[in-house]
């Protein structure tokens, strides 16, 4: 853009704190038709313009939006394990092979206790998954991550299936939770933190389908398996929790690990190969690198040497707000469920 | 259920299932799979709008949408197990409140959860969300009975409110404080903020070379701004 005819068109407001950004207020008279323009791209374009947008942005970088699926198939994952050891647990066979021990009578039941411990488990094993997500993402890398969830799904599948008693059980609610914790937190990140500004909206949208289709899926797997009679009934619908993470676990060692993990470590030579790796070797890596830069604020954090990466940043005047934000994202949902009624 | 953080769609389904029951559906699966269908496709819906749908729209607006639905279906149910009519309207009520609820909270709120960090401390603070998230629904879920049990407080309907208010208290402050992420770079994001532009105002801004700049002009845009600042 030609530089003078900005400065002719727009004219700057003085602030009164000297490190903000000075705000350029616009006459809209005078404005540059380019400038104009670009105001509009960003700030309303029409619905078809923005498919439009959209579609280029796949095309361009499909190889992304494949490692996006892959990646999210973790959560898909865990929709589908956790849903279905909830519905193995409701088979009578399961609650007779199990229950029997306390049961009265004709009835079959999983005593109360065990199962408030086990959702105790799995809600505990969710809160420190979740936490150690945060602890060691920025320490470990997200792959680590990635393959410690793997890795504690499979051990508490193979508990499901062969745990003789219900203490065992316990055990593997615990571990699945700790899984679940992770999956949730690190491939909704690595997606969020590694999309394109064009393909971001839809990529960070993705987490809830994919939640809702992986209980979709165990209650289809469900409802065939309960057609069994006898004890393979529920085992076979236990067994079912290896297909998910056994098939996640195959794509590991091609998953790149995130360029912006790299690049906060320092290893800009290494994010330069994640990034080829991530959308392919007809990117412009240096463009990337220094989007990542500028995203980072690299320059600015070392100037003021106080620590990005620490649970104390996310508290700070600049970030307080923000972090309140996504907190009552979620909690919108906690709180608009009418249905949590028994009426 | 395992699934404790993923309330709405559960209990919709567990009390989906329990009204099918009340109204003489004798096959409550296939209703069940219906409802969840459904489901499924609303947020679907509501992935194919991301590009489109504002952030601050969809979450705000859907959930101020859902509070009303709520209060809806909290007066439908106190008119007794007994009447099949107005079981009906409320199992309609119940079937469009899980669609509304994931085409917009359910799915957006994830995005919102995911994208308002800055990137240099995203992996701490979707942790911490995260935690916040678990955490609520274990209170939830352990106070709950406590409030409808007839034996204790008794509440029945009345919980809702409880409910209701928490929820328009959670839309005004993301009213005030929710920026508008959609279809915005991480670094032009971080200029606004720089800025010190308002986050429910992003919408009127764009960031060129760097710069912040207005969309139009407004009057009085100025002496507020200023002030602000």
């Amino acid at each position: 853009m030609d530089s003078n005819a900005t400065k002719n068109s727009v004219e700057a407001v003085e602030m009164s704190s000297v490190d903000k950004t000075p705000i350029v207020h616009l006459e809209t008279s005078s404005m540059d038709s380019q400038l104009k323009e670009e105001v509009r791209q960003t700030t309303d374009l029409t619905a078809k313009e923005q498919y439009r947008k959209l579609w280029t942005a796949i095309k361009a970088d499909k190889r992304f939006v494949w490692w996006t699926l892959y990646v999210m198939l973790l959560v898909f994952s865990w929709g589908y394990d956790a849903g279905l050891s909830g519905v193995a647990i409701a088979f009578p066979e399961f609650r007779e092979y199990y229950g029997n021990y306390f049961a009265e009578g004709k009835q079959w039941v999983i005593p109360a206790l065990w199962q408030s411990l086990w959702n105790a488990a799995s809600t505990i094993g969710q809160v420190f998954g979740g936490y150690a997500a945060g602890q060691f993402a920025d320490v470990t890398g997200r792959k680590p991550l990635l393959y410690l969830a793997v890795a504690l799904s499979l051990a508490s599948s193979f508990a499901l299936v062969f745990a003789p008693n219900l203490p065992v059980l316990f055990v593997s609610k615990l571990l699945l939770g700790l899984s679940v914790g992770l999956s949730t937190a690190i491939p909704p990140l690595y997606v969020t933190e590694n999309a394109p500004a064009h393909l971001r909206s839809t990529a960070s949208s993705l987490t809830n389908i994919i939640i809702v289709f992986g209980f979709f899926a165990s209650s289809m797997t469900g409802f065939g398996a309960s057609k069994i009679h006898g004890e393979w009934s529920f085992r076979l619908a236990f067994i079912m929790t290896f297909a998910m993470p056994t098939l996640f676990l195959i794509g590991m060692p091609f998953f790149p690990e995130s360029p912006i993990w790299f690049m906060k470590k320092g290893r800009e030579a290494d994010a330069r190969k994640a990034i080829i790796k991530l959308f392919g070797a007809d990117t412009d890596v240096d463009e990337r690198i220094e989007i990542l830069r500028t995203e980072l604020k690299q320059a600015e954090a070392e100037e003021n040497g106080k620590s990005q990466t620490s649970w104390k940043a996310i508290f700070t005047k600049e970030n307080r707000t923000r972090t309140f934000v996504s907190v009552l994202g979620l909690q919108s949902q906690n709180f608009s469920g009418v249905l949590q009624l028994r009426l | 259920m395992i699934a404790n953080y993923q309330q709405g769609g559960y209990f919709a389904n567990t009390y989906q299932t329990y009204y099918f029951e009340l109204i003489g559906q004798k096959d409550p699966f296939a209703l069940t799979a219906v409802s969840s269908t459904l489901q499924l496709l609303a947020n679907f819906v509501a992935l194919l709008l991301a590009d489109v749908v504002p952030r601050r729209k969809g979450v705000i607006g859907g959930g101020t949408i859902l509070m009303f639905w709520s209060v809806i279906i909290a007066g439908t149910s106190m008119a007794g197990t007994s009447n099949v009519a107005a079981n009906t309207a409320l199992l309609a009520f119940m079937i469009t409140w899980s669609m509304l609820y994931t085409g917009t909270v359910g799915c957006y709120g994830w995005a919102v959860a995911q994208e308002t960090a800055s990137q240099a401390t995203r992996p701490k603070t979707i942790s911490f969300t995260l935690i916040c998230q678990q955490l609520t629904a274990l209170m939830l879920s352990s106070v709950f009975p406590y409030f409808i049990n007839p034996d204790q407080l008794n509440w029945g309907g009345k919980i809702m409110f409880l409910f209701v208010g928490a929820e328009l208290f959670i839309m005004t402050a993301l009213w005030f404080f929710q920026p508008e992420t959609k279809n915005r770079s991480y670094a032009d994001i971080e200029v606004l903020y720089a800025a010190g532009v308002p986050p429910r105002q992003f919408k009127n801004f764009a960031v060129v070379d760097g710069q912040v700049v207005e969309k139009e002009h407004k009057d009085g845009f100025l002496s507020r701004f200023s002030r602000k600042a």
